[in-house]
């Protein structure tokens, strides 16, 4: 005679869901929740939700993705299986451990804005194969293969990433290339980082290996002074470090003057002027929450 | 009459026992009768009622609800043998007629207390069928009606007149509460209860005002039947059906003078077993149509007011067109009530239908699919359908797609083109999906189809799909496939009862 029991389903194909309020249960208990070839637009306009619902693969149509746009969270901590990227256009997609495979695993992630946060608490960091992915979709600064892409790409941003171990998070976001510490500008902490792993031959983006080479070298380091442009020319570093001569060359070309200093442990900035640097420092925002 | 004799019976024993049969009578005034007289001349649909049983003959009342259908009170038909129908001093025959499987003229105090009549030719077209009221018993409380019948008459002071029936008369009176309400040992919430002010003496008042309207009156013996009726927005209702009298000890006799309550059946309490019955009411007729157009429903009346709830598709498929340039403005709306038959169809092309603005209650939803509990009927699969293509529908209170739904039947809500729906409350696909989740029935499919970009749902209060699933049987679907979905949250109830109102959901 049939179905006995009823289903209780929702079919991504197409089509925008809009937030309207904060939630952390914005959908829930549902039998299933199906992504179709049309995909899964999802706008949290402002607002923060969570989806705790499995976001599931539809048996008879496939590779539909989903796209997170407008400001504000979407959390997503089922354990999805959809196919197709996962398109980030504009604020914060929090994935919980479940949610991860869907773009380190299935169908990949496009980071076009904002930022996309793998959550990992009480479990172990996929800090190390999100390094490797990110590795391997760099293509030059092209962002055009395997599983991070970044359609936005261009000379001046990319993605960047760092493991928040305090909050269990490893954050991938679209940065400005030199924005090591991703804060959303490109500023003397930056050079700081970048200097303090100079030549450093196992470095990740927070190290201030910005091409994905495993290395801090003048090549960083120019991508970095780059970013500032010329906005660093009253700022005198005292540093006790070794600086090649391309680097002092590139430094001094942006107007900074470098100090050698044993004393000082790490790197400290001469202070009015650095200070100062509210004023002079190139701030480029990022798109972000 | 037949009536009166059951009621003295009853009477001897409860001074308070209503009393069946009585007539029109109205407080003191010189010029009564043509007061009363001149009362009636509006409800052209009352005509006079005459019964037969075996060689005893009865008068009584009763309204025209379409050009066949009478309606009137069960004991004017039950046992009955022949019955006639006069109206606009013509004469019809009834070929049949029935009152409701529940009615027991022991127990008056129940309800049920309402019949058909079937006439055998068609009343002339210049008469106007009564409309039926579709609002609630409740939302009628408080008003002031006017009973029209054909029963005797007399004055508040000493109460009918024995032998002066035969003529329409009318007196008014405020729907002052339920029998129940007046008395709570009597267990019928649908029977309207109104008392006889006395000018001057407050003593009189059993319930409601003290303070009489000026041409209060109650009905009385060959009234039994005729119709109360209520004016809201300038549209007359049909909403009461004369039942019968009651006196309050120590007046032992039943006489309607002051002092007195009478009851009516009321007409939306059974308005499923009218329409069922007759088709009659604001439900569209099989033939469907343009909503705008009058032929298109069953009482003659274009649905379009606060207080109206309709049905397309109430007991055999309808398909109703609502389209540009239409903007109509309903309590709820029902497509496909399958209690008893197959389904209905709207079609929306354009135009603005706005609805739910009274409240949270049944009354004001918009409804895809109700109570379906087969999977079709003479071969015909038993669906319900919403086809939006355009315009705008405005639901301020809860928009059901399948509600009582299970067993193999269909409701299915397609937005498409560029459609929009604005739902103030609710959106539930699947609400009360099923009763028992036995194997032995098909499973029924709720399903909200939106696809084109240019379509746009908005529902403030979220979306619910399968409510209620402790109540396994049919499936609920959304289909995105295009357009914009607006809402607070998705949610589908693993086990407990969810609250209806919006407002109260635990969010």
């Amino acid at each position: 005679m049939g179905r006995a029991y009823g289903n209780k389903t929702f079919v991504f194909n197409g089509g925008t869901v809009v937030a309207t309020t904060s939630t952390n249960a914005f959908m829930h208990d549902l039998t299933q929740a199906y992504v179709a070839a049309g995909g899964a637009n999802l706008d949290t306009a402002g607002f923060d939700i969570v989806i705790p619902q499995p976001l599931k693969a539809h048996p008879d149509s496939q590779g539909g993705g989903l796209t997170k746009t407008g400001n504000g969270v979407l959390a997503l901590t089922g354990a999805n299986t959809y196919t197709g990227r996962t398109v980030l256009q504009q604020g914060t997609l929090q994935l919980g451990p479940a949610a991860h495979n869907t773009v380190l695993s299935l169908g990949g992630a496009d980071i076009q804005a904002g930022k996309m946060l793998f959550d990992y608490t009480g479990g172990s960091s996929p800090a190390a194969t999100i390094q490797t992915l990110l590795a391997a979709s760099y293509n030059g600064g092209q962002w055009d293969t395997g599983q991070f892409l970044c359609t936005t790409a261009d000379a001046g941003h990319g993605l960047g990433w760092i493991d928040d171990t305090g909050v269990q998070q490893v954050i991938v976001r679209y940065a400005l290339y030199g924005d090591a510490d991703l804060s959303g500008i490109v500023d003397s902490d930056d050079l700081f980082i970048l200097l303090s792993g100079l030549g450093s031959t196992s470095a990740v983006w927070s190290d201030g290996d910005f091409d994905y080479n495993g290395i801090v070298n003048s090549d960083d380091l120019f991508t970095l002074l780059s970013a500032l442009g010329s906005s660093l020319q009253s700022l005198t570093l005292f540093y006790n470090g070794a600086l090649d001569s391309a680097s002092l060359g590139m430094l001094s070309a942006h107007g900074v003057t470098v100090v050698p200093e044993p004393a000082t442990l790490g790197l400290l900035i001469c202070a009015a002027s650095a200070l100062a640097a509210a004023c002079w420092q190139r701030r480029q925002q990022i798109k972000a929450k | 009459m037949r009536g009166i004799a059951r009621i003295i019976s009853c009477f001897l024993f409860v001074a308070t026992m209503p009393s069946i049969g009585q007539a029109t009578v109205i407080r003191n005034m010189s010029d009564y009768e043509a007061v009363m007289a001149s009362l009636a001349v509006p409800y052209t649909s009352v005509g006079k009622l005459l019964m037969q049983q075996g060689g005893t003959g009865y008068i009584g009342s009763g309204s025209l609800i379409s050009s066949q259908w009478v309606l009137t009170a069960a004991h004017c038909v039950e046992d009955m043998t022949a019955i006639t129908f006069t109206i606009g001093d013509v004469v019809y025959s009834a070929d049949y007629w029935r009152y409701h499987p529940s009615w027991d003229s022991n127990n008056l105090g129940n309800g049920y207390d309402i019949g058909l009549v079937h006439l055998s030719t068609a009343v002339s077209s210049s008469i106007t069928p009564a409309v039926l009221y579709s609002g609630t018993t409740e939302s009628l409380l408080g008003l002031t009606a006017t009973y029209v019948g054909y029963g005797n008459i007399g004055q508040g002071s000493t109460g009918a007149i024995s032998g002066t029936y035969g003529s329409k008369h009318a007196v008014q009176n405020v729907f002052d509460t339920t029998l129940n309400g007046y008395n709570p040992s009597y267990p019928s919430t649908t029977i309207l209860m109104s008392d006889f002010d006395k000018p001057g003496d407050p003593s009189k008042s059993k319930t409601g005002s003290t303070t009489p309207l000026d041409y209060e009156g109650l009905i009385a013996g060959g009234d039994s039947g005729g119709g109360a009726f209520v004016t809201i927005d300038g549209i007359t209702y049909l909403a009461g059906v004369h039942s019968f009298g009651m006196a309050i000890f120590p007046d032992r006799n039943v006489n309607s003078n002051y002092g007195e309550l009478c009851g009516s059946t009321s007409v939306p309490a059974f308005l499923d077993w009218i329409i069922t019955n007759t088709g009659v009411g604001l439900a569209s007729l099989a033939a469907g149509g343009n909503w705008r157009t009058t032929t298109t429903w069953a009482g003659g009346k274009i649905p379009n007011a606060v207080g109206e709830h309709p049905i397309i598709g109430y007991g055999f498929n309808s398909t109703v067109l609502y389209q540009s340039g239409d903007n109509y403005n309903l309590a709820g709306l029902t497509i496909g009530n399958h209690a008893y038959g197959h389904g209905g169809t709207l079609n929306m092309t354009g135009g603005t239908l706005t609805v739910g603005a009274g409240g949270q209650t049944s009354d004001y939803w918009f409804q895809v699919g109700k109570t379906a509990n087969t999977a079709s009927v003479n071969g015909q699969l038993v669906y319900a359908m919403f086809n939006q293509s355009g315009g705008t529908l405005v639901c301020h209170s809860q928009a059901h797609v399948g509600l009582e739904y299970l067993n193999g039947s269909r409701a299915v809500w397609n937005l498409s083109g560029t459609g929009t729906v604005w739902i103030g409350g609710d959106l539930n696909i699947g609400l009360l999906r099923g009763v028992d989740g036995s194997p032995t029935k098909t499973a029924g499919d709720c399903t909200f189809n939106q696809s084109g970009p240019g379509t746009s749902v908005t529902a403030v209060g979220g979306v619910f799909i399968g409510s209620n699933s402790s109540y396994v049987d049919s499936n609920s679907t959304y289909n995105l496939n295009g357009g914009t979905l607006r809402r607070r949250t998705f949610w589908a109830e693993p086990t407990a009862t969810k609250p209806l109102c919006s407002t109260a959901a635990p969010w």
